[in-house]
């Protein structure tokens, strides 16, 4: 199963070191193959090190893709932390 | 990348190849630059336009602007209205040349940013050249991670979790030299020839679970750390499945396509008490031999059957 959905990054200071951590405690408890595409870079969804490369910062638009038995719940739950703004207040 | 701005190619290069802009520079975000050739309009300035590369940056140098001088006039006039009227990405100036009567506000009639320069024709011809063909290269992103073992440039990859940047990192502290880790940006250079370097931000720095990020060039030195290299061999870690057919013999070479490029390819299974990193030393130098002209499978076999002829004589 495929599934992908795209969201804002709201959160003040996007995809920094703490952020990406939430994000990937998050994501390596699904099975399935996660990838966030922002612009032309695709960074796997459960290393930390991608994710940093992808410098999403607030405001921008990114895209989670999941491949896999458990892809439609990985990427709802995912998305929802992004939306949360990973657990920060701002 | 299919084009870059004329921008671009100023701001990059502006210092080193001692750009100046005398014309256009209201037009140079929105020129475009899509391929890598170069052209010095002689034959245009003749009067042959059956067939003109607008598409390439035209270099006047000072064959150019002697002819025009000759030409003088109207007829200069009107070829270099021709020119500029084929919509060029931009004209270059070289040794400083001061540029005939009329260039300057033609350019700017049709839009065209001018730059000038002190290098010699032939110079800013070829450095222009070799920066373009590097930056209009087709490139792609891969995940893994990228080792220098032994001068051989050895891209790691396997899913997420299964030991990459472990193997890495060991091969690291074995005085072999990170390219890259996670992110891998290749880009194809000629025909049959890939380099891969690192995404900026985070070039040298890796993630190793348990510890934390670290940075392996203020750890280990800035002599275990490379910014780019070749791309040798392709390394595939995967789980050991029971009853898969590994590689046993070596004597046919597995290969993955990446960018059009077919590079050799090793598919590793992956199990407790395999010490990786040796088998990737191992493994690299092994394909240094290969690209010498030695295959020790095929060789092994070739010696065995010398051996059993004189047998059966």
């Amino acid at each position: 199963m495929e599934y992908s959905k795209k969201v804002k990054v709201v959160n003040k200071l996007g995809f920094h070191l703490r952020a990406v951590a939430v994000f990937v405690k998050e994501s390596e408890k699904y099975k399935s193959l996660i990838k966030v595409r922002n612009g032309e870079v695709e960074a796997d969804g459960k290393s930390i090190m991608g994710l940093m490369t992808l410098i999403a910062a607030q405001g921008m638009e990114i895209e989670i893709k999941a491949e896999g038995q458990d892809a439609k719940e990985a990427v709802g739950k995912l998305v929802k932390i992004v939306e949360n703004k990973f657990g920060e207040k701002e | 990348m299919d084009f870059i701005t004329v921008k671009e190619f100023f701001e990059d290069n502006n210092e080193k190849f001692r750009l100046s802009i005398i014309a256009g520079e209201e037009y140079l975000d929105k020129k475009k630059i899509v391929v890598s050739d170069i052209n010095r309009p002689g034959l245009a300035l003749a009067g042959f336009f059956g067939y003109f590369p607008y598409e390439r940056i035209q270099v006047f140098g000072k064959t150019e602007f002697t002819y025009i001088k000759k030409l003088g006039g109207v007829k200069a006039d009107r070829v270099m209205g021709e020119i500029f009227k084929q919509n060029v990405p931009c004209v270059i100036i070289s040794r400083n040349l001061k540029a005939p009567s009329g260039f300057l506000s033609l350019a700017k009639k049709y839009k065209t940013p001018v730059f000038e320069t002190s290098l010699f024709t032939t110079k800013i011809i070829s450095a222009t050249m070799i920066y373009l063909e590097k930056k209009l290269a087709p490139k792609i992103t891969m995940h893994g991670t990228f080792v220098d073992v032994y001068g051989v440039g050895v891209l790691i990859s396997g899913k997420s979790g299964i030991g990459k940047s472990e193997v890495t990192l060991e091969l690291v502290k074995r005085g072999h030299r990170l390219v890259a880790d996670d992110l891998i940006e290749v880009t194809r250079l000629g025909e049959g020839e890939l380099e891969a370097k690192g995404m900026s931000v985070v070039q040298h720095h890796m993630e190793i679970r348990g510890v934390g990020i670290i940075d392996v060039r203020t750890l280990f030195g800035v002599g275990a750390v490379r910014d780019s290299q070749k791309v040798d061999l392709v390394l595939h870690l995967e789980e050991w499945e029971k009853g898969k057919d590994y590689e046993r013999l070596g004597i046919e070479e597995k290969t993955q396509e990446i960018l059009g490029v077919q590079i050799p390819k090793i598919v590793l299974p992956v199990k407790p008490g395999r010490t990786l990193s040796i088998i990737v030393e191992v493994a690299a130098m092994n394909q240094r031999l290969k690209q010498k002209g030695h295959n020790p499978a095929k060789e092994l076999n070739d010696k065995m059957m010398v051996y059993m002829g004189k047998e059966n004589k």
